[in-house]
């Protein structure tokens, strides 16, 4: 059966807090918080959070693209929500 | 239980930064270990880089057969987007999978191209990982929370921060340079502290570490250590003596991280100490993309210009920035990271812009004879002495992340 968009956030988020709370972070983790501005991610953290959730759904998911488009766009950044909605694309 | 083989991994070491050092009493281990055993120089691999050459280590097989070129590699055949070079990227089967394949254990620390962790029986902790994200580089999962919980661990230290490590590749100011040293100084004691640990409490038949200072402390201080550069007359600075030191401190303190993973594994443990590649001064730079642009292959896109304000550094912060750079429509060869040591011929698989399949070895052919008529024309340039066809450095199967 598909995965729901609400599943694949709630694994994020579960996923984001964790990781979080291994340096310190105390703030809050919501699917508006941004991945570089607020939590402090470098471009690897990104490249590695993608090929951790590609593990873990078994799948490929093209994140390259995702982080190609970043570097269009400004600011270069990306919400929770945006990266679960992407991710819910490419696995539907 | 004894470790029965324990591989260390010095990345970047080389006989002419440790032959010196040994003389000189700086590192009395290895210099002992050496005498009691047997040395050979190193013949690394095409390209001779970290996470291509470590791969051969863990398999034995050259990068044209087990597929791992780079730090980074297309995302898909002809893409010009780049994901990392994962274990999942390696073609062959690795030495700790052929232990397990044995019925033995191994532990595994540090390696590049072992993200996403491999489920070994054993213990990895991936290496070249952010440190935010190490929790994501251990196997098993609850290796990370037992490593938590004790005393000194700090996995700021222990992995990767990409801001700073940016500095190894596209310097720093001279101010700094201490601090990077003394910060891979601690690095590796915090790396001596997990496998002390997994040692102890897990251990296994083989075990394999890699320390990565030598590379990192070269990159930025080959200049102190290289008995070569370092002059006699006029005596150098001050600061210029005191990095010296320190490097020569890091260097000594890792003798005894040696000495002290030799002692654990105990006097009938066959220890094998291997490096990955060579290390020299730099003497000139090759600015690859300049070079194609101004012989017609490559087109800078209008972002170039506009980024021109950003610094001229190499980008590994940055590493979508060719993307973004080049203008796909006129380019037909590209070098897509400052670590690719290949070029990239644009494929028009399917139709669109660059080359066509039925034009592709003429095209490559004629991309190796401009570029050895541009060698000629600059024999004090050492740059360019050995251009080919990835064919023939890289025997192997084709697949998307080799280099043309």
């Amino acid at each position: 059966m598909p995965l729901t968009k609400q599943e694949i956030a709630a694994h994020m988020l579960d996923l984001l807090k964790q990781l979080a709370g291994d340096w310190e972070f105390d703030g809050e983790i919501t699917m508006n918080t941004l991945l570089f501005t607020e939590l402090g991610f470098q471009s690897l953290d990104a490249v590695v959070l993608g090929n951790s959730l590609q593990e873990h759904y078994g799948q490929v998911i093209p994140y390259a693209d995702l982080l190609a488009d970043l570097g269009q766009r400004a600011p270069h950044d990306v919400t929770v929500g945006e990266w679960v909605d992407f991710t819910y694309q490419h696995l539907s | 239980m004894t470790a029965k083989a324990v591989l260390i991994g010095l990345d970047g070491a080389t006989f002419s930064i440790l032959d010196p050092l040994m003389a000189q009493g700086v590192m009395p281990f290895l210099r002992s270990f050496v005498d009691s055993g047997v040395r050979a120089n190193l013949r690394s691999v095409v390209p001779p880089l970290t996470p291509p050459a470590w791969t051969s280590v863990m398999t034995g097989r050259s990068p044209g057969h087990h597929g791992i070129f780079d730090f980074f590699q297309p995302a898909a055949p002809g893409s010009p987007n780049l994901q990392l070079a994962t274990s999942k990227d390696i073609r062959c089967e690795t030495l700790w999978s052929i232990v397990n394949r044995h019925g033995l254990r191994t532990t595994v620390l540090n390696f590049p191209a072992t993200f996403p962790p491999p489920a070994l029986d054993g213990h990895v902790i991936a290496g070249w990982m952010p440190w935010r994200q190490l929790r994501l580089g251990c196997h098993p999962a609850e290796l990370y929370d037992r490593l938590k919980a004790q005393p000194d661990f700090n996995a700021r230290e222990l992995a990767m921060d990409m801001a700073l490590e940016a500095k190894a590749t596209e310097g720093c100011p001279e101010d700094e340079y201490a601090a990077w040293v003394e910060l891979h100084t601690r690095r590796e004691q915090r790396w001596l502290d997990v496998l002390r640990y997994l040692m102890h409490q897990e251990p296994a038949e083989l075990t394999a570490i890699l320390f990565d200072g030598p590379d990192k402390i070269q990159h930025l201080c080959w200049r102190f250590l290289d008995p070569a550069l370092w002059p006699a007359n006029p005596s150098p600075g001050r600061r210029a003596q005191a990095l010296r030191e320190l490097c020569r401190d890091y260097f000594r303190q890792l003798d005894q991280v040696l000495a002290e993973a030799a002692a654990m594994a105990g006097a009938e443990a066959t220890i094998v100490i291997a490096s990955d590649h060579g290390f020299g001064p730099t003497t000139d730079v090759f600015y690859v993309n300049t070079w194609l642009a101004q012989a017609g292959y490559l087109a800078w896109s209008e972002h170039a210009a506009l980024d021109e304000d950003k610094p001229a550094t190499l980008g590994m912060s940055y590493l979508a920035r060719h993307q973004r750079w080049l203008d796909w429509s006129r380019t037909t060869a590209y070098a897509s990271t400052p670590t690719s040591n290949g070029i990239h011929i644009v494929q028009a698989n399917g139709g669109g812009s660059g080359v066509s399949p039925d034009e592709y070895e003429s095209f490559r052919d004629e991309l190796i004879q401009a570029s050895i008529a541009w060698s000629i024309q600059r024999p004090a340039n050492r740059s360019s002495r050995a251009f080919g066809s990835g064919k023939k450095p890289l025997p192997g199967r084709p697949c998307a992340s080799r280099p043309t």
